[in-house]
């Protein structure tokens, strides 16, 4: 597998977008930063995807079009928090086909007025005739459920989820476009409104408009790059059947880790999808990162809180912000914006990265997962 | 009262919501079986009060409902596809007709 990230782009995070702002000019502008930051004109992109829920009723070739790009690969990804993977998959395999060589992976949304609403409301079939009705607007109720459900399995306590949202908004407070910076104390964590005992409120992801791309290309051409050593998806790894405290993440990682050659403590930074604390902790575990018998509540402690392990260190989307299917590009953009050394007052030292993504609740919780394994290349 | 799960014709396997091709099988005919009640395995209580559960059906898959008061693993509420509930009794919103 020979495929790099060479250029990583941002569109701004905010919860207040400008009235002038739309979907296809949030994917445009991260884009554009990527293909720059990578040192390639548009004119050097010949594979491109695209994964938004608001871009709609544009698809990956209407925003080619208005991005200037002629390309001889394109995809759309409709896979929520494991866009981001899957596309990258994807890519590598056209890349390692030979059917591309610079391929631009965009993802972003508009939350706009009543989009979030509508969103979660209509997200599948499956929502609208059977969840949406009960009345349940988005899913924090059957993530509280898979909470509690963890929390048991591993003897964790409120605590425990706070240490990990406060020690993500001490990263994001070194994180400039990071929607929520302000320190977070444990007595704001444990007294924030209940929105589904146990989730408060510094369990949910604040819905923000903006968007990430990376460039994935055949060659570095002698700058600075990430090489992509694996990535793999997993979808509807069990049919909604079990706990949902394990992932579809747990299904691949063995794979991912030895086709990368490297272990969990070779690892310098770490970006897991962040919907919910529990689905940190989830992946996390079903990544290899906690020893067997080793306490969990402990793993938190001694490794997240500290922050001697890097996880999320953008704040990730429980301080950054989650904008839309974006936020299966966030953690991706983040470690290879890390790995490039290019993050700034939080940059880590790190030359191998671990990415998952997660998502796309099909009714009680999240079908699709990635894994990706990453290197930097100086 | 009570709630239809889909039930594959060939083989028996039961579903909820409902699928186009049975995962055990691959059938492709279904019936309904009538799911009457079932056993809370989760609740939550939401900041306007109202109780979702995730509840284990005597059929066998699980359903999320809305209980008409707070319930607790292991309580045992009977299932409506009705959104007026009585003491006792959780909502399941099924599938609109014709769609």
């Amino acid at each position: 597998m020979t495929a790099y990230i060479t250029g990583v782009g941002y569109s701004e995070y905010t919860r207040r977008p400008d009235a002038d702002l739309t979907t296809s000019s949030i994917l445009a502008q991260a884009g554009a930063e990527a293909i720059a930051e990578a040192g390639l004109t548009p004119g050097d992109i010949d594979g491109f995807g695209v994964a938004s829920f608001t871009l709609r009723p544009d698809h990956a070739i209407d925003q080619a079009w208005r991005m200037g790009l002629s390309v001889k690969w394109l995809m759309d990804d409709a896979n929520g928090g494991a866009s981001a993977g899957s596309m990258l998959q994807h890519a590598v395999h056209a890349i390692d086909a030979g059917t591309a060589r610079n391929i631009l992976l965009v993802a972003g949304d508009l939350m706009a007025g009543d989009a979030f609403r509508s969103l979660v409301a209509e997200y599948n079939s499956a929502t609208a005739h059977h969840l949406t009705p009960l009345p349940m607007s988005g899913p924090n109720a059957l993530f509280a459920m898979l909470t509690q459900r963890q929390m048991e399995e591993c003897g964790l306590r409120s605590e425990d989820y706070g240490r990990i949202a406060i020690a993500q908004r001490e990263w994001a407070g070194l994180n400039p476009r990071a929607v929520y910076q302000e320190p977070l104390t444990m007595e704001q964590y444990l007294t924030a409104p209940v929105v589904a005992d146990p989730l408060r409120r510094f369990d949910c992801v604040p819905p923000v408009s903006g968007g990430e791309a990376i460039v994935v290309s055949a060659n570095p051409d002698g700058r600075a790059a990430v090489r992509v050593l694996s990535t793999r998806s997993s979808f509807n790894y069990d049919d909604q059947e079990g706990s949902g405290t394990a992932t579809g993440v747990a299904e691949i990682a063995t794979e991912c880790w030895a086709e990368a050659d490297i272990e969990p403590r070779d690892v310098g930074i770490v970006s897991v999808y962040d919907d919910y604390p529990a689905m940190v902790v989830a992946q996390l575990i079903d990544l290899g990162f906690v020893e067997k018998n080793h306490s969990v509540s402990d793993f938190i402690s001694d490794r997240i809180a500290s922050r001697s392990l890097p996880v999320n260190t953008s704040g990730g989307q429980l301080s950054a912000g989650q904008a839309g299917a974006a936020g299966g590009m966030h953690g991706l953009a983040e470690t290879a914006t890390q790995l490039l050394g290019r993050a700034g007052a939080r940059q880590v030292e790190a030359r191998y990265g671990v990415v998952t993504g997660y998502g796309m609740v099909l009714y009680r919780y999240g079908a699709c997962a990635t894994t990706t394994i990453l290197e930097a290349v100086r | 009262m009570n709630i239809d799960i889909q039930t594959c014709a060939a083989c028996g396997e039961h579903f909820f919501p409902h699928r186009a091709l049975c995962r055990r099988c691959g059938g492709s005919a279904f019936t309904a079986t009538s799911a009457e009640q079932g056993e809370v395995e989760r609740a939550t209580a939401l900041s306007d009060g109202s109780v979702i559960a995730t509840v284990r059906t005597d059929v066998g898959p699980f359903v999320i409902a809305r209980a008409e008061a707070p319930v607790e693993p292991g309580d045992v509420v009977r299932l409506t596809s009705h959104p007026e509930l009585s003491p006792g009794q959780a909502f399941v919103p099924i599938r609109p007709a014709n769609s």
